[in-house]
């Protein structure tokens, strides 16, 4: 049994027998019993912890010399420790928490969580599981991630592609080729080209194609020997409404026959 | 009366130092305001790892200054035998009468969770619009995300081999009047699978036109999120050219494009970019800013950088991914102060980070948000107890679990810490 001092606010007083001595301030407690009533509790507790550790003795393992500190644990240290399958076997296992508690006696009880590397995994998955939100699976995306959401007002998506001129002239000879093109074609809204087809067969020779807009070159096709279609992309122009737009053959190639040149375009950017 | 020996009185045994302290502070984590000298039995707490430490402490109300110092959102600065293990900062508080023990009087309950949890889980990563409307679906980290270094990656400047020149027919690359090739023309090739990856700055707020056509399946990305996709055959993919028009601020952006041949194989892609002032003006010499290939009649060089049949995933490592966000949210002058300890390369332990990996993150979420979820999928975390530093791990690399795992202590049964500090015994406690 410990014998204490204690102090009061009005006074300081000795309480009970024995060794060690030990101190307490209670300077907050005007009233001697209830100091008293305090250091009983705490000398209750600290004879419950001496027969707990006596009785748990056996169950040491001694890593260090009897009396001095044990180890130095924090978070994230191993440990061995039995196993829940067999307690005769120790694995190592993990702290993942020190939890700490403040003693009557002004000590610090400290409880450690321990894991082992399944109880991990299973805790790992059991939180991914946990972070499924209603109508998804929210968390980690394996291999590739989800598509986002852009703002609607933007535009997307794939070009709307419709045709500005079309001019096939069948059977022909190559002479005929060269001029502009018969039917030429007024667009009703502003267009951007995005796609040209030359398209001919056969093929032997090398065509080359201009696509003029009111006249002015903008855009050059040279479709090699052998391809009989043949295509070509963003024109880098815009065709205005009223514009006239006009395919030209500039060289048409030798043995080339059945003509068509067809422009692409968009309203959309 | 006889004269016996005098036997002194005994001066006071000196009382042994206390050990828990607290010590508070603004929530600046920086002003100091009092450590507090009644802290009553009862008070407890935790410091794990992953997650929010719960602390609660206990105040005799008459302790009149302690009571007065533990006001809501100061910090609690725990220290064990003088060694920090934790801060929280203060939430609710509560009184209450002991009624087994009257003379205690009343108490005041003071309780919250950890420093980071508190200050991590109120900044969102992402602002919505003004709207309300959450501007994203989902945050993204990935190989196309814009803080994503070269790495690994094979520049395509300086090894131009596998840019296609040859148009749709074959021959040369077409020729616009303007003089340069049309950038769609111009293709990359690959075998199975291959990754792009191109990073500019944009200046001033513009919009970025951002076209792509493959022979088989894109994924086109803007800083990680897909913004475009197609699965073009068995149809002529340049059919099915597919573009986006998206706003861009001044800053640094990164577009990505992943193309895959279906069943294996060789395939192409092909990508160009503009930056326009308006949706009227021309895609031409002046807005065009890069594309797949080389374009040898402009004078910029176009860094863009290729993996050719990549068997796995680059992506960000797990400390990137929190230092991006921490910069963006302490731009908007949120977490002012806080830092990270680990690197782009090592971890808080020196560990080397593994690269391999890509992360989605719900809207609306918040820093806690992500620290948890990168937890729960591979990392550790924990702050340093009294500081605003956040340290980052790999799994595991916290402590000596994984460091040492041949001859860790053995566990012990039994209760209290020593008068150093060290933990004598120990109560295993399942969980």
């Amino acid at each position: 049994m410990t014998r204490f001092k204690i102090r009061t606010e009005r006074e300081e007083f000795w309480y009970g027998t024995g060794l060690p001595e030990q101190y307490v301030d209670l300077s907050e407690f005007k009233d001697r019993q209830a100091a008293q009533a305090v250091v009983a509790a705490m000398a209750a507790e600290a004879a419950a912890q001496e027969i707990t550790i006596g009785a748990e003795v056996g169950d040491l393992v001694a890593t260090t010399t009897p009396g001095q500190p044990w180890v130095s644990l924090n978070v994230g240290d191993a440990v061995q420790a039995p196993t829940m399958a067999d307690p005769t076997v120790f694995g190592s296992e993990r702290i993942v928490d020190l939890a700490w508690e403040l003693l009557e006696s002004g000590r610090i009880r400290c409880n450690p969580t321990l894991t082992a590397r399944e109880e991990l995994e299973a805790i790992r998955q059991r939180r991914l599981i946990e972070r499924v939100g209603p109508g998804g699976l929210n968390g980690k995306t394996r291999g590739t991630s989800v598509p986002a959401t852009l703002p609607e007002s933007l535009p997307g998506g794939v070009l709307e592609e419709y045709e500005v001129c079309s001019w096939n002239q069948v059977a022909g000879d190559e002479a005929v080729f060269v001029g502009v093109c018969p039917k030429p074609f007024v667009v009703a809204k502003r267009t951007r080209p995005i796609r040209f087809v030359v398209t001919r067969d056969p093929a032997p020779g090398t065509t080359v194609v201009e696509i003029l807009v009111n006249g002015v070159a903008k855009h050059v096709l040279s479709a090699p020997p052998g391809v009989t279609e043949y295509q070509g992309f963003m024109g880098g122009f815009t065709i205005y409404p009223a514009d006239l737009v006009t395919p030209s053959v500039t060289a048409a190639g030798s043995g080339d026959q059945n003509l068509a040149v067809s422009v692409y375009g968009t309203d959309a950017l | 009366m006889g004269g016996g020996v005098v036997t002194p009185f005994p001066p006071p045994i000196q009382p042994p130092d206390p050990e828990l302290t607290v010590d508070v502070y603004e929530a600046d984590n920086a002003t100091f305001v009092r450590s507090l000298t009644s802290i009553m039995a009862g008070s407890n707490g935790n410091m794990p790892l992953n997650d929010a430490s719960l602390t609660t402490l206990r105040i005799p109300v008459m302790a009149t200054d302690d009571r007065a110092a533990c006001t809501r959102d100061r910090l609690c600065r725990i220290k064990i035998n003088e060694v920090p293990v934790h801060t929280f900062s203060i939430g609710p508080r509560t009184q209450d009468s002991i009624a087994t023990n009257r003379s205690a009087g009343e108490v005041l309950t003071v309780s919250g969770s950890s420093y980071l949890a508190h200050q991590w889980s109120q900044v969102r990563i992402d602002t919505p619009f003004a709207s309300g409307q959450p501007r994203i679906d989902t945050l993204n980290w990935d190989w196309g995300h814009e803080t994503l270094d070269n790495v690994g990656y094979t520049d395509s400047d300086a090894t131009p081999v596998g840019n296609v020149g040859a148009t749709y027919g074959g021959g040369a690359p077409i020729v616009a009047p303007l003089g340069w090739p049309d950038p769609f023309s111009l293709r990359y090739s690959f075998t199975n699978r291959a990754v792009f990856r191109h990073t500019f700055t944009v200046s001033t707020p513009q919009l970025l036109w951002v076209g792509a056509a493959s022979s088989f399946g894109f994924s086109l990305r803007l800083n990680g999120y897909e913004i475009q996709a197609g699965a073009t055959a068995p149809d002529r993919s340049d059919d099915k050219l597919r573009r986006a028009i998206i706003p861009v601020e001044p800053g640094t952006y990164t577009v990505g494009i992943e193309g895959i041949a279906e069943g294996g194989g060789a395939g192409w892609v092909s990508v160009a970019a503009y930056l326009l002032d308006s949706l009227d003006d021309e895609l031409n010499t002046t807005s065009f800013i890069f594309h797949t290939g080389l374009i040898p009649s402009t004078s910029t060089q176009y860094r863009w950088f290729y993996l050719d049949n990549p068997s796995f995933y680059i992506g960000m490592t797990e400390h990137q991914i929190v230092a991006h966000e921490l910069n963006r949210v302490q731009a908007r002058g949120a977490l002012t102060g806080w830092a990270i300890s680990s690197d782009d390369y090592n971890d808080s332990n020196e560990v080397a980070w593994d690269r391999s990996i890509q992360y989605t993150l719900p809207a609306y979420s918040t820093m806690w948000d992500l620290l948890v979820m990168l937890a729960v999928n591979g990392i550790d975390f924990h702050p340093t107890p009294h500081l605003k530093i956040l340290n980052l791990y790999r799994w595991r690399e916290r402590g000596t679990f994984h460091t040492s795992p041949g001859a860790p202590p053995i566990w012990a049964r039994g209760d209290y810490v020593g008068a150093d500090g060290f933990l004598q015994t120990l109560t295993h406690k399942e969980r």
